[in-house]
């Protein structure tokens, strides 16, 4: 089995007396879809902000490779940013910019071309994602599945290594959200890059997840394939994948 | 479980908190303001981004500046000519509308003006910018948002409000200059006086304190824009709080910096 591309052990983060992350560990794997899921307010999202540096946790170690993170400073963190991407729940795309600048962006930020090859990069990365003719509408002018495509086309210009999607189905409609999920899957094939999905979208994690794992009271309930999700006897498993609202997690979200 | 504090016991530990938060905001911000003045230092340079802020904080304010300064000299001298009527010093309208303008009311309306025009725009800018997630996006992306978003703004804030104050204490002068004549005082002996009485140091300590006041309204537009929390309310009570908090800071230092400097 390869060594996962980040690891996360025993990570503890509180705000006030409320304990979030309680211990939470996980591995998540290269070249792979991981899956991270759970309850809406359960701590994923907050799990998230650490595994990019946005949040800094109370105690905990998080590795890329053989680099632990959690106690690094800023420095430390670009070095590692350059290789990741993260996908924003609402795509977190620059009013100021057109689409064709908020793609470009992460070129033009760190000088990796000039003017006219950004403009062209850009552009191809709109065309993959079927986006050409929106380059230089404002992003005020997209429709919600047109801002995560474009989100996704800014995501993937400087080729991460890692790529993160925060609730990439979340308020959407059923169409759009399969057509999100085509994207993941797109992705993975162009990208070769690891995919981390947080999400509580269950039948797109049991259909194109490789490994999944579960937060719940601020730690991992089981980790697993889709497979063992199904076999899983855990009547906190079962509640969550079958949606009802009688069970041990008392009422869905 | 210890006991909530009643009477006077809890006044103090209201004072207490609130100082507390006071202190805590004050070093937050001289961070933030340190890391983006070492941040206009550092290259990669942005001059776009400079050019596009001098473009906002200069350009765009200078019609309201203008009209600020034009009138602000005129009622100025209206109330002057009152006063020294009854002294008949009348010649000394002049350079007292000068030195009003280029010491005081020059740079301190002028600041106070963009405060309320750019000022706030910064913290309603940079607020929705946070509460959309945009400056975490800059984060992710390795850019540094403090670099990329508010060096711009105190480099534009220092350089073109002294400029913008040139420009009130020559509209200044001139509504004062119109207002004269047309009550009578003559002209020669208006701009005489003022070349006499007026000198360079006068216009130069008030351009140093605008630029000085071009860095807070700036800065703590910024500041306040950045840790914006709690969605649209949330850019509201920011936007305020960075009027509120800009005004006085800029009447507070001008007392300091105009009992040092003159």
């Amino acid at each position: 089995m390869t060594a996962p591309a980040i690891k996360v052990r025993n990570l503890h983060k509180n705000f006030g007396s409320a304990k979030v992350l309680d211990g939470i560990d996980v591995d998540l794997r290269p070249s792979e879809i991981n899956f991270i899921i759970g309850q809406s307010g359960g701590g994923k999202s907050v799990l998230l902000k650490h595994l990019v540096g946005l949040m800094r946790p109370d105690s905990g170690e998080i590795w890329y490779g053989d680099r632990e993170m959690a106690k690094s400073g800023e420095k430390q963190w670009a070095a590692v940013r350059r290789k990741l991407a993260l996908l924003f729940q609402d795509g977190a795309l620059f009013d100021s910019m057109t689409v064709g600048e908020n793609v470009g962006f992460p070129l033009w930020i760190h000088r990796k071309a000039g003017r006219a090859e950004i403009e062209k990069k850009a552009l191809a990365r709109l065309d993959e994602l079927d986006l050409k003719q929106a380059f230089n509408l404002r992003t005020s002018d997209l429709s919600a599945g047109e801002r995560k495509r474009v989100a996704l086309a800014r995501a993937l210009i400087l080729e991460p290594e890692t790529l993160f999607f925060d609730e990439p189905t979340t308020g959407l409609d059923p169409l759009l959200s399969e057509q999100v999920d085509e994207l993941i899957k797109l992705t993975l094939e162009h990208a070769k890059a690891t995919l981390v999905v947080v999400s509580h979208d269950i039948p797109a994690a049991l259909t194109l997840a490789d490994n999944i794992s579960m937060i719940y009271g601020g730690r991992v309930l089981l980790s697993g394939s889709p497979a063992e999700f199904r076999r899983s006897r855990d009547p906190v498993v079962r509640q969550f994948l079958t949606g009802e609202a009688e069970g041990p997690m008392g009422f869905l979200d | 479980m210890p006991s909530e504090p009643s009477g006077l016991l809890a006044l103090i530990a209201k004072i207490g908190a609130a100082t507390l938060e006071t202190l805590y905001h004050l070093g937050n911000y001289s961070i933030l303001v340190f890391k983006a003045i070492l941040g206009a230092f550092v290259p990669p340079w942005r001059l776009r981004g400079v050019f596009r802020q001098m473009e906002v904080v200069g350009a765009d304010s200078i019609f309201v500046v203008i009209l600020t300064g034009f009138f602000t000299g005129a009622v100025f001298t209206l109330q002057v000519i009152y006063g020294f009527r009854m002294f008949s010093a009348e010649s000394l309208v002049g350079p007292t509308v000068a030195l009003g303008m280029c010491r005081e009311l020059g740079p301190v309306l002028t600041a106070l003006m963009v405060t309320g025009r750019v000022g706030s725009s910064m913290a309603a800018e940079l607020g929705a910018m946070r509460v959309t997630e945009q400056i975490d996006a800059l984060t992710v992306m390795a850019a540094d948002p403090v670099k990329y978003l508010i060096s711009p703004r105190i480099i534009a804030g220092l350089i073109m409000l002294p400029l913008l104050t040139a420009v009130s204490d020559f509209t200044g002068i001139l509504g004062g200059y119109i207002i004269a004549v047309a009550k009578g005082v003559d002209p020669g002996q208006f701009i005489a006086r003022i070349q006499d009485n007026v000198v360079l140091s006068d216009i130069f300590n008030g351009l140093i304190k605008s630029g000085a006041f071009g860095v807070i309204l700036s800065s703590v537009g910024c500041y306040m824009g950045f840790y914006t929390k709690g969605g649209a309310e949330g850019v509201g009570r920011s936007t305020t709080k960075a009027v509120v908090i800009s005004y006085v800071s800029i009447l507070v230092s001008d007392f300091i910096m105009t009992a040092i400097m003159f």
